[in-house]
């Protein structure tokens, strides 16, 4: 075997065997499931280094394992999924020492930090399918190692939460894999190849292509939370803040989004997708689902639930992206797949710290966090403002994309009001948060404090993550127009896409 | 490789005689009897694998007379599948059973229900099956009953009358063959048999008498009491094996030896039968309040399934696609066999451990019993069908066939029995990781949770990962 | 070395800001401004500096319009920033102050040195959203409610702004670079998109309603920079964005001209009833952005003089911006010091200045304007004497509230802040007679001095006739134009029904009933002892004659 076929396999070995050592160590040993943890991270790092610079220069990364006759694991590393593979493990880095200090003397942590790894472990093998088939497998896979995680409190909300959290997907999953079978069946193996493939099938073919379509986007869509297949995503976020953060931000929101936009691009090729009349309604159902999720966080005093739908909101910018048709459309829903990543995950982190160090689970109770916390409260404020779309912060440029796309593609008549609302009402629901940690005065006590403030306002651990994300969040709006800026390379995935 | 064949029948019985003899060291003996089962399983397999179908004639005195034995792919496949399960079961027994009165009376019983499951594997005419039938059921009937409480003995009674019935009216098809075509020899049988009315009624009778056994929808109302309350290793054997014998031989009647009596409504009965147990089934496991109940009515929804499987491959024209969803069939066969053995034992050390096995009263148990717990959620991605197990890679096919046949309805019941699976099985889940401040237990025995947790991986990563080889076995045909 | 300073414009703010919570701190933002100063006064014209890798690329470079107003934004910071060092402790809120402050300048700054769309935007916003923390830095329920007001107008415009960009982009097929921008009228709804969007900022009527709360509350320094220097950047941004001299946007032109000239006679109305000098200042502004308003319409309805115009425009913003600056500035000494003589004299000047009389900037700035309108423009004369009529009245309101308001000495304010607002009046005294020819500085002789007159004699006239206050009339010291006139009305209708008796009866034409009901009137006015309801029913008095004069003018035309 050469090394061109092992590499997509290493990539995913690097966190899935330290996650399955992990299941074994005792509860004590932490130190050598930090050292595993870190270690497999850095790992990974190198690992996606080596494939990003290979594909860069069009290498072919492939490994192939058969299953079954006609059904082969296909690992493949495109440009599509170098750019998601490396969002996953620089986010894995960071979340992994978020966890560490997060669960801090926190019972379980063996089997926590397992399925931690081997939720990575998912998302980057579904970010490295090669064809439906293999996406399928991750995709299901990514929802079995992500229910411990949303349960691992163990309190009856947990227990709820992960439940539904379950039957959505779960429900979603199914609907997928018919969706896939049948596509199986009428087209063989839908291998992932830029343009799509569905393109040459006859004509007597599309009412069923059109179906089947149907299909995967709703399947999808349960984890990419589309309205009304959200539900779920409100309850999943009593989960520990290190597992909402890779939640929303890279393994199982964005897993749905990725894979819409894999369907849209690479399986049916967004020109034949636009030829059957598939793309409106795609488009639609983003549109609400942005408007929608933002009224709903607009609504939400929970921190964690208002940044839930906020995720609602902010993912289906994804979505839209991928109904514009048009390169420029294209790149300004990938590079959300980043931005709203990076940010997100900040947002998140920030909100655990709070939680973690002070108790406040609750917008009204911020008054004045940012005097006491101000790195965390900046880190927030520079994702929230990227999420509202404020330059130079990364979410100004996937607006700036999506908007010029839909006048490339004469959409703009809907999608610029649809961006709009969305911006206003990000900035309704945002900014009273950003007020009160800044201006308003605290209260005579925090709800819970937990970590006193010493030479950091919170334990070191906590602290660097979110400040690490923020400045990749200004970093990534910056410096888009820099060589391999996540910007630059979606407008390399466009442009394969698109033949250009 | 035919000694192993013969070491497969003749290495049980010895050991049960032994164990029946050396009471003392009965485990000893029957633990390393296990091992050399295995080991034979195994070599038969790759006999069958490399050099075809295997045929043996006891003594040299050839069929009709004398006790052939053969193997094909199918056969060795399951043989292999039961040498696994019943060594895993062994090793949980020999923890399971404490005293040594209680081993006494297992083992033996233990070892004649595994040379009977072999000897009926490896038979290759129709009288012999229905005598290893019979010896598998009265086996069986006898360790469901070992528990000796009123109510494991009550189920094993209705077992046994069931298990007779079905018998009877298996050895009335076996005797319309034999007066209709004078040989029951089963690749002379295939060769010879028209359809006509009485391979139509043989067929019915057979079939009747086998889906009684094998607990088809509505013909299950024995298998939850008798299943549920029989000791867990018994329970787990029963529930992974003894029903999938008798399916077996439906599967081999039907698609061997009556391939050209069949028809497509029939097999479309068998279907709707099927349908009916995995709605039904899922939902009373849904419903169930113990764990063992839940086991045995997923036991049942699970059976569907795989006759779900019937009208497809009658709609598939023979070739690849009809392969790969007879190979889908067998890969569901499999994995459930090591799941729901799994599922039992796991069930078996909660109930040890906690003193009952009520889900509602489970919370906690991730936290006690993590390895368990990890066994019961592996067993339960296979029984839902979730990759990466065989059952995903079996359920794909089985959908795969109800797209290419255009038979919808199939698709839509497994879509949704998967789901209540989910759904039963996630409740226990949930209960599990519900959290309750309990002290921290020692590790439990190894050698218990081992064995679940082994077969549960078995099934959930092994079978679907690697278990590409199945559908070449699969052709070598008798 | 030119880039490098041009670059160092926005970027040392920022970088300062971070350094904002230091022990030292107070002075960093002091040295932020200096290199906007030193890049207006060292970079030659025409240089620039791409960045390409930056943001969607950068392009930053120094033109005449932006050398102006990086200058008079420049200096403005650098006093507010001076005269903030000193006034401000070194407690958490102040540091607070500080970042938001620096943000803000960077913002402003940037952006006037920004050759792209895309940065401009940037500069834009950062500006935009920082001024929010400046203005919600006093910890009172007014200020919140007022900075929220100003964030979601705010907010507003950059959304408008956000969409007029982007489609401007769409029309240039993708490139954000203002040369090529400005090579075709922008198509579509773009227009107003820019004009509203810009206009939030300007405060055109209409869009204004988050200015005068903002100017009540905001710290002196702050809102020194807001109403002088921010204030403009959305003049800069139809400058930017708008191709001067395209006779597609004649139209657009007109509809500025008729924006610009309700702004003026709105501001100085609803400044004329407004009880607070802050507040006072705050529609003053409104009323002089109407000027600049209407040169920006004119610019654009002649589209072969646009270049002559928006060069007097420029100036005028200039001007407006240091002055009124330097106003806000001395009211804050005012608040916090007491009413000193040397402050009230320069007060006076200021006032001066801001009317437009003769030998001061404003005079120089009105000229020009008024020299570069062209034919047929010349009924904007009238506007313009009107708007230096009603602003000379404004002023004498204003310097009455100020006087008014003296008087207790709260917390007097450390040399520092004194030194920094006599400098900005000596630079403010001496500029025009460093560039202005002597004629330009002779303008506005006769609508300033008509209204002085006036104003004295409406001050005479209140002086005899003090109205008494009841209880039920107290109204809030605050409130938009509405508000007031509502307010005004009602105390009209209640305190001095007679007053309404009297218009009622005049309009009878019914002689003896006047002079009965004024007479009435009067000794309702004798009774009543409160100098501060004289003025208010001065200027509604002042309100009905003013509007019968802009009727009369406007009819005459």
């Amino acid at each position: 075997m050469n090394w061109d076929a092992w590499l997509p396999v290493l990539v995913v070995a690097s966190s899935l065997l330290p996650g399955l050592v992990i299941f074994f160590l005792r509860e004590g040993s932490h130190r050598l499931r930090t050292a595993l943890n870190l270690a497999g991270a850095i790992l990974k790092l190198l690992l996606v280094g080596i494939l990003i610079w290979g594909v860069f220069h069009e290498h072919v990364y492939e490994s192939r394992w058969t299953l079954a006759p006609g059904l082969d694991l296909v690992l493949h590393a495109d440009t599509l999924s170098v750019l998601f593979v490396t969002l996953s493990t620089v986010l894995w880095l960071v979340t992994t020492i978020y966890a560490i200090g997060y669960l801090e003397n926190a019972p379980h942590r063996s089997r926590f930090f397992g399925f931690f790894s081997l939720c990575v472990s998912a998302t980057v093998g579904l970010a490295l399918a090669g064809n439906l088939f293999t996406f399928v497998i991750f995709f299901e896979l990514l929802t079995l190692v992500t229910y411990p995680l949303v349960a691992h409190r163990g309190t009856p909300e947990a227990v709820r939460g992960a439940r539904i959290y379950l039957t959505y997907t779960l429900g979603g999953g199914m609907l997928l894999l018919i969706g896939t079978v049948w596509l199986h069946v009428l087209a063989g193996p839908t291998a992932f190849v830029e343009g799509g493939t569905l393109g040459s099938l006859p004509a007597e073919y599309h009412p069923q292509l059109k179906m089947i379509f149907l299909l995967l986007i709703m399947g999808l869509g349960v984890k990419a939370a589309l309205v009304p297949l959200h539900g779920w995503l409100p309850h999943a976020m009593v989960a520990p803040a290190p597992v909402s953060a890779l939640l929303h931000a890279v393994a199982v929101v964005k897993a749905g989004a990725f894979g819409i936009v894999r369907v849209v691009y690479d399986v049916y090729g967004v020109n034949f997708a636009d030829q059957l009349g598939l793309l409106t309604g795609l488009g639609i159902a983003a549109a609400v689902t942005i408007v929608y999720g933002s009224v709903m966080a607009l609504l939400q005093d929970n921190l964690k639930k208002r940044l839930a739908y906020s995720t609602v909101s902010q993912v289906s910018y994804i979505a839209l992206g991928t109904a514009i048709l048009g390169p420029i459309g294209t790149i300004g829903g990938i590079v959300h797949l980043v931005h709203q990543g990076i940010m997100k995950i900040t947002l998140f982190f920030a909100a655990g710290n709070y939680a973690e160090t002070l108790g406040i689970h609750k917008v009204s109770e911020m008054n004045g966090v940012g005097r006491r916390m101000p790195a965390t409260t900046l880190a927030f404020s520079v994702a929230a403002l990227g999420m509202i779309g404020v330059p130079p912060v990364a979410g100004f440029v996937s607006k700036w994309y999506l908007g010029l796309g839909a006048l490339e593609a004469g959409m703009a008549a809907w999608v610029m009001p649809v961006l709009i609302a969305s911006s206003v009402l990000n900035a309704a629901y945002f900014l009273p948060v950003l007020y009160r940690a800044w201006f308003r005065e605290p209260g005579p006590a925090w709800p819970a404090e937990h970590i006193p403030a010493a030479r950091f306002e919170t334990s070191a651990t906590l602290l660097w993550p979110p400040v690490v994300t923020a400045m990749l969040a200004l970093a990534a709006g910056l410096f888009a127009a820099a060589p391999y800026s996540p910007l630059e390379w979606a407008t390399l995935i466009a442009h394969r896409e698109y033949g250009l | 490789m035919t000694d192993a064949m013969i070491g497969l029948v003749a290495l049980p019985l010895a050991g049960a005689l032994a164990t029946l003899l050396l009471p003392r060291s009965a485990t000893a003996v029957a633990i390393g009897t296990g091992l050399a089962i295995t080991v034979a399983a195994g070599l038969l397999l790759f006999g069958v694998a490399t050099q075809g179908a295997l045929h043996y004639e006891i003594g040299g005195w050839s069929a009709g007379l004398g006790i052939a034995l053969r193997a094909d792919g199918l056969s060795a496949l399951l043989l292999l599948m039961t040498a696994l399960v019943m060594l895993a079961a062994s090793v949980y027994a020999s923890a399971y059973f404490s005293t040594v009165s209680e081993r006494a009376r297992f083992w033996p019983l233990w070892l004649l229900l595994w040379t009977s499951l072999n000897a009926l594997l490896l038979s290759g005419d129709l009288f012999n099956l229905y005598v290893t039938l019979e010896l598998l059921g009265l086996s069986a009937v006898a360790l469901a009953s070992l528990g000796g409480k009123r109510a494991a003995v009550a189920a094993a009674l209705r077992y046994l009358l069931v298990g007779l019935l079905g018998s009877m009216m298996f050895l009335a098809g076996v005797g319309l063959i034999y007066a209709g075509y004078g040989t029951l020899d089963l690749a002379q049988l295939a060769l010879a048999i028209g359809a006509g009315p009485v391979a139509w009624t043989a067929l019915a009778l057979m079939t009747a008498g086998l889906l009684l056994k094998t607990a088809l929808f509505p013909l299950h109302f024995w298998l939850p009491p008798a299943h549920a309350s029989a000791s867990a290793p018994v329970s787990a054997v029963l529930s992974a094996l003894v029903v999938k014998a008798a399916f077996y031989l439906v599967l081999r009647l039907w698609l061997d030896v009556f391939a050209n009596v069949v028809t497509p409504a029939a097999a479309d009965l068998l279907g709707v039968l099927g349908a009916g147990a995995v709605l039904w089934g899922s939902w009373r496991a849904l419903q169930a309040e113990r764990l063992k109940l839940l086991a045995a009515w997923s036991t049942v929804a699970q059976l569907g399934y795989l006759f779900l499987f019937f009208p497809l491959l009658l709609a598939l024209p023979p070739g690849p696609a009809r392969e790969l969803a007879a190979g889908g069939l067998v890969m569901l066969a499999l994995t459930h066999g090591f799941a729901k053995a799994s599922l039992f034992l796991a069930i078996g050390i909660i109930q040890q451990r906690c003193g009952h096995d009520t889900i509602r009263e489970l919370d906690g148990t991730a936290q006690r019993l993590p390895a368990t717990t990890f066994a019961i959620a592996l067993a339960g991605v296979a029984l839902i069908g979730l990759p990466p197990s065989g059952a995903f890679l079996g359920k794909w096919q089985l959908l795969a066939g109800a797209v290419a046949t255009g038979q919808w309805v199939w698709l839509v019941v497994t879509a949704i029995g998967s789901l209540l699976a989910a759904a039963y099985i996630v409740r226990v889940l949930g209960h599990a990781f519900g959290h309750r401040p309990y002290p921290n237990l020692p590790v439990s025995v190894a050698r218990e949770e081992w064995p679940a947790l082994l077969l549960a991986a078995m099934a959930a990563l092994v079978l679907g990962l690697a278990g590409a080889p199945v559908w070449g076995l699969l052709e070598i045909g008798t | 070395m030119n880039s490098f300073l041009l670059l160092l414009v926005w970027l040392l703010p920022l970088a300062l800001a971070l350094l904002a919570g230091q022990r030292y701190a107070s002075w960093i933002t002091v040295i932020a401004p200096l290199p906007a100063l030193l890049a207006a006064a060292a970079v030659p014209v025409g240089s620039s500096v791409s960045l390409p890798w930056l943001l969607l690329g950068v392009e930053l470079g120094l033109d005449d319009t932006g050398r102006v107003f990086l200058l008079f934004s420049g200096l403005l910071w650098l006093v507010a920033s001076l005269y903030a060092a000193g006034s401000l402790t070194s407690d958490h809120m102040a540091t607070r102050f500080r970042i938001f402050f620096l943000l803000a300048m960077a913002g402003n700054l940037g952006l006037i040195v920004a050759q792209d769309a895309v940065s401009f935007y940037l500069g834009f916003t950062l500006m935009g959203l920082a001024a929010y923390g400046l203005i919600a830095h006093p910890a009172s329920q007014h200020a919140r409610r007022a900075a929220r007001r100003y964030l979601v107008w705010t907010i507003a415009g950059e959304m408008l702004l956000f969409v007029a960009v982007v489609m401007l982009a769409a029309q240039h097929s993708g490139v954000v670079s203002f040369s090529v921008l400005q090579s075709s009228p922008p198509g579509g709804f773009v227009m107003p998109l820019l004009l509203i969007g810009f206009g939030i900022k300007l405060a055109l009527p209409g869009l204004h309603l988050w200015l005068p709360q903002a100017y009540a509350v905001t710290p002196t320094a702050a809102v020194a920079v807001l109403s002088g220097a921010m204030i403009k950047a959305g003049l800069l941004g139809w400058l930017r964005f708008l191709p001067p001299g395209d006779a597609a946007l004649v139209n657009w032109g007109q509809a500025l001209l008729v924006a610009g000239i309700t702004g003026i006679c709105f501001g100085a109305i609803a400044g004329l009833l407004q009880r607070t000098p802050r507040l006072l200042l705050g529609y003053s502004s409104i009323s002089k952005m109407g000027v600049l308003t209407t040169g920006m319409g004119a610019a654009l309805a002649w589209p072969e003089m646009a270049p002559v115009i928006i060069v007097a425009v420029v100036i005028y913003a200039a001007h407006h911006a240091l002055v009124k600056g330097a106003l806000f500035l001395g009211l804050g000494l005012v608040e916090r010091d007491g009413l000193r003589p040397w402050v009230q004299a320069g007060l006076v000047f200021l006032a001066l200045s801001l009317a437009g009389s003769p030998l001061t900037s404003g005079a120089f700035a009105k000229s020009v304007l008024t020299a570069s309108l062209p034919q047929g423009a010349e009924y904007l004369l009238f506007f313009l004497a009107t708007s230096a009529f009603a602003t000379t009245l404004l002023m004498a309101r204003f310097l009455f509230l100020v006087w008014k308001q003296r008087g207790s000495k709260m917390s007097p304010l450390p040399a520092e802040s004194r030194i920094a607002w006599l400098m900005l009046l000596a630079i403010i005294a001496v500029f025009p007679f460093a560039i202005a020819e002597a004629g330009q500085l002779m303008a506005n002789v006769i609508p300033v001095f008509l209204g002085i007159l006036l104003s004295a004699l409406v001050l005479l006239a209140a002086g005899r006739f003090p109205v008494r206050v009841t209880s039920r009339s107290r109204r809030p010291a605050t409130g938009g134009l509405v508000l007031q006139c509502g307010l005004a009305i009602r105390d009209l209708h209640c305190r001095g029904t007679l007053v309404i008796e009297t218009v009622r009866s005049a309009s009878r034409n019914c002689y003896a009933r006047v002079r009965r009901s004024v007479e009435q009137l009067l000794l309702q006015l004798c009774r009543s002892s409160d100098a501060d309801i004289r003025w208010q029913l001065a200027g509604g008095l002042w309100l009905f004659i003013g509007g019968l004069l802009l009727t009369g003018l406007i009819f005459s035309i």
